[in-house]
């Protein structure tokens, strides 16, 4: 078997499975106004992106050197109000310090895919995470700063089969925090954290185990593990090369989300 | 970044020599590469880039050719102060806006990336200006005909965060050449003796032209006043190659030239010159290229107690020493004989093992990439990391609108780009050639100082 072929293949079931695991779920439905809540956030963040803009260039550049020309899109963030509601405080995401990772196996060998853009805000009561789990959240990471590690030509794949750029940002929104951890325990407070996930145009809600850490410097750090199964989403595995290839049924998805309070 | 990607980058003798075996013995069995569906794999859209070339001579010509072969390019313009070679040009760029004047190119907004491929001396005010117009830039090397222009460059595109610079050091992109830097790196060869660099020609280097002036300015590789020599110009890639692969810093060069055979032409750049590169522990290199012979034409060799590795013509071969240690593989690997030695083939594609566990060397074990050649590669890695880097600034920005740039760097430095030669390593390069050429000028021997190879 070639091995390079067969390696990028098996990344491609990794996708596959990614877009159909990550854009379906247990059939509950997600509760009627945070779903209307999170339509609302989501619709900006899906909206196509303005076409890269570039400055107009200098007629006589060694006087006058132009602005940079980065492409700059459409802001993706919710509309959400960037003042907190009462009593409430903000923190926004980081932009840097957090990761997402999915973890996955197939009959060839183990798969997995990367982002370091995860963007978005939290807001808590003042006492969260220790005296209160009182929060809400919007979570946005974009389909393609995700990085495979079947190589470069595999992130354009995955990229298509999850309808980039249709559908720029894989989203989350969190519904509840369930409080887990021993009264007077110490060190980042545990949580099982009820939220709706959005893939392409699927939301479906789920429940994973999280922690929350307020940190010295006064940020927080959410970090989260969780195994899932194929099965219980009820996913047909996929395959690849006429069935001879299959992904492995268990995969994980692995966070830190660092989110600093809001400046006022 | 991922775990599989980190495993690939690791120094892995045992699984270079395990993949080779593995290679070996499908040959010897008579294997048969079973083939997946590549289509399967392959994305269905191209991402573009719309390009400008800024230089029409023999390499930008080049570089347009190579740049019709990748998918990824749009020329959307080529540039010349030359008319000439514009419409000399313009058949294989047929798209293209011809531009006379190189701030036209950088006046367009549509183009996002541009090629300087100009006389070095001509680089500095064009890669400048071109990273401060916002555009993505690939900068020949040398990147200037000074050390303090060189810096310069550098220097703007340390500064120009979410922009790519790439220095024209296209062998760093070649997967032949990053197939044999773990091999290298293994110390396969045993302890490093020498290296030995050639480039022989029997070319004057003069090119034609009605008038005067317009001979002098496309002759300027003839004049020590814009021209880096020999040494530097052709011999950049050489001498830069031994350090990049054996991770040795450069302490002095020597060097010596003359003009043996084009003497009556006025040019005061040496048509045959000798560079002795010095490293750390008795270590060198030396290098020798003659515009008045064709002997043996051009290769570079690496030599060690155990081995010595000869790269030429997008190949490399392996000669061992009678007392080195047995790897094992040798014994099956395909040979090819030079004069009284006998050649261990080292070729992109050979290691299956590698490519089937990930391992060092997986992402330069596809055989149909050394079809093209290094500046193929080398575009190919610039378009992509263009499209790559504007895609991420660009999700970067919608998810953090009011990140500054160091926070915009962080993430940026997160991704692992395709492999390219940096300006850090253009810099280095430039000089190193450089000096190299002002040795050879003087017949004289320089120190190089490590903070001469360090950007402020």
């Amino acid at each position: 078997m070639k091995a390079k072929n067969l390696k990028r293949i098996e990344t491609l079931t990794a996708a596959l499975l990614l877009s159909l695991l990550l854009g379906c779920g247990p059939s509950k439905p997600t509760e009627a106004e945070n779903k209307e809540a999170f339509a609302e956030a989501t619709a900006a963040a899906n909206a196509p992106a303005t076409p890269a803009t570039t400055p107009a260039a200098p007629t006589t550049p060694a006087a006058a050197p132009v602005a940079p020309a980065t492409p700059v899109a459409t802001p993706a963030v919710p509309p959400t109000a960037t003042t907190p509601a009462a009593g409430m405080v903000r923190y926004d995401a980081s932009p840097t310090g957090s990761k997402m990772r999915m973890e996955g196996d197939s009959t060839m060998h183990k798969w997995n895919m990367e982002s370091t853009i995860i963007g978005g805000f939290l807001e808590a009561e003042a006492g969260f995470p220790t005296s209160s789990s009182k929060a809400t959240a919007q979570v946005f990471t974009p389909v393609r700063s995700y990085k495979s590690s079947g190589g470069k030509k595999m992130d354009s794949v995955m990229q298509e089969h999850m309808k980039e750029p249709k559908f720029k940002m894989i989203k989350y929104s969190l519904i509840e925090l369930k409080p887990k951890s021993p009264a007077g325990a110490s060190g980042p407070v545990q949580f099982d954290a009820i939220g709706a996930l959005t893939i392409l145009d699927n939301t479906v809600t789920n429940t994973m185990p999280v922690t929350v850490e307020k940190m010295a410097d006064g940020k927080l750090k959410v970090a989260g593990s969780t195994p899932l199964k194929m099965s219980d989403y009820k996913l047909p595995p996929p395959k690849a090369l006429l069935g001879t290839i299959n992904v492995e049924d268990d995969l994980s998805i692995t966070f830190e989300w660092l989110l600093a309070p809001k400046a006022q | 970044m991922n775990a599989t990607a980190n495993a690939s980058a690791e120094v892995n003798r045992r699984g270079f020599l395990k993949g080779g075996s593995l290679a070996a013995m499908m040959a010897v069995m008579g294997g048969v590469e079973l083939l997946g569906q590549p289509a399967a794999a392959e994305p269905k859209t191209v991402k573009k880039v719309k390009v400008g070339l800024i230089g029409l001579g023999p390499w930008g010509r080049e570089i347009l050719d190579q740049l019709g072969r990748l998918p990824q390019a749009v020329v959307a313009a080529i540039c010349d102060s030359y008319p000439a070679m514009l419409r000399r040009s313009a058949s294989k760029a047929p798209g293209a806006v011809p531009a006379e004047d190189y701030r036209a190119v950088l006046a367009d907004e549509e183009i996002r990336a541009v090629i300087v491929a100009t006389g070095s001396h001509q680089h500095r005010g064009i890669a400048v200006e071109a990273l401060a117009a916002g555009k993505h830039v690939y900068c020949e090397v040398p990147l200037a005909h000074s050390v303090a222009e060189a810096r310069e460059i550098a220097l703007a595109a340390k500064g120009a965060v979410g922009q790519v610079f790439q220095a024209g050091l296209q062998w760093r992109s070649d997967p032949q050449r990053h197939f044999l830097l773990p091999f290298i790196r293994s110390g396969a060869l045993g302890r490093s003796v020498k290296a030995r660099a050639q480039w022989h020609k029997k070319v004057s280097w003069r090119s034609a032209s009605p008038s005067a002036e317009r001979e002098r300015a496309i002759n300027w590789r003839l004049s020590r006043a814009t021209s880096p020599g020999l040494v530097g110009e052709i011999g950049i890639h050489a001498l830069e190659q031994v350090g990049w692969f054996l991770n040795l810093q450069p302490e002095a060069v020597s060097g010596v030239g003359s003009t043996v055979f084009w003497r009556d032409d006025g040019r005061d750049v040496p048509d045959t010159v000798e560079a002795v590169i010095e490293y750390a522990g008795g270590f060198r290199l030396s290098y020798q290229a003659s515009l008045a012979s064709s002997f043996e034409s051009e290769y570079e060799l690496l030599q060690g107690s155990d081995a010595t590795v000869m790269m030429r013509d997008g190949k490399a071969w392996m000669f061992k020493e009678v007392d080195a240690p047995l790897l094992g593989w040798e014994v099956y690997a395909r040979k090819d004989q030079f004069y009284n030695e006998s050649g261990i083939a080292l070729k992109a594609g050979g290691s299956k093992q590698a490519a089937l566990g990930g391992e060092a060397g997986a992402e330069a074990t596809d055989a149909s990439v050394t079809a093209f050649p290094p500046l193929y590669h080398a575009l190919e890695a610039f378009l992509g990391n263009c499209v790559e880097t504007d895609e991420a600034v660009a999700d970067f920005k919608s998810l953090f609108p009011s990140a500054d740039k160091k926070a915009l760097a962080a993430s940026l430095g997160t991704i692992e780009f395709r492999k390219a030669a940096t300006y850090a390593e253009g810099y280095a390069a430039t000089v190193l050639a450089l000096k190299a050429n002002e040795a050879v000028v003087q017949g004289a021997r320089l120190v190089l100082s490590k903070d001469l190879f360090e950007l402020a």
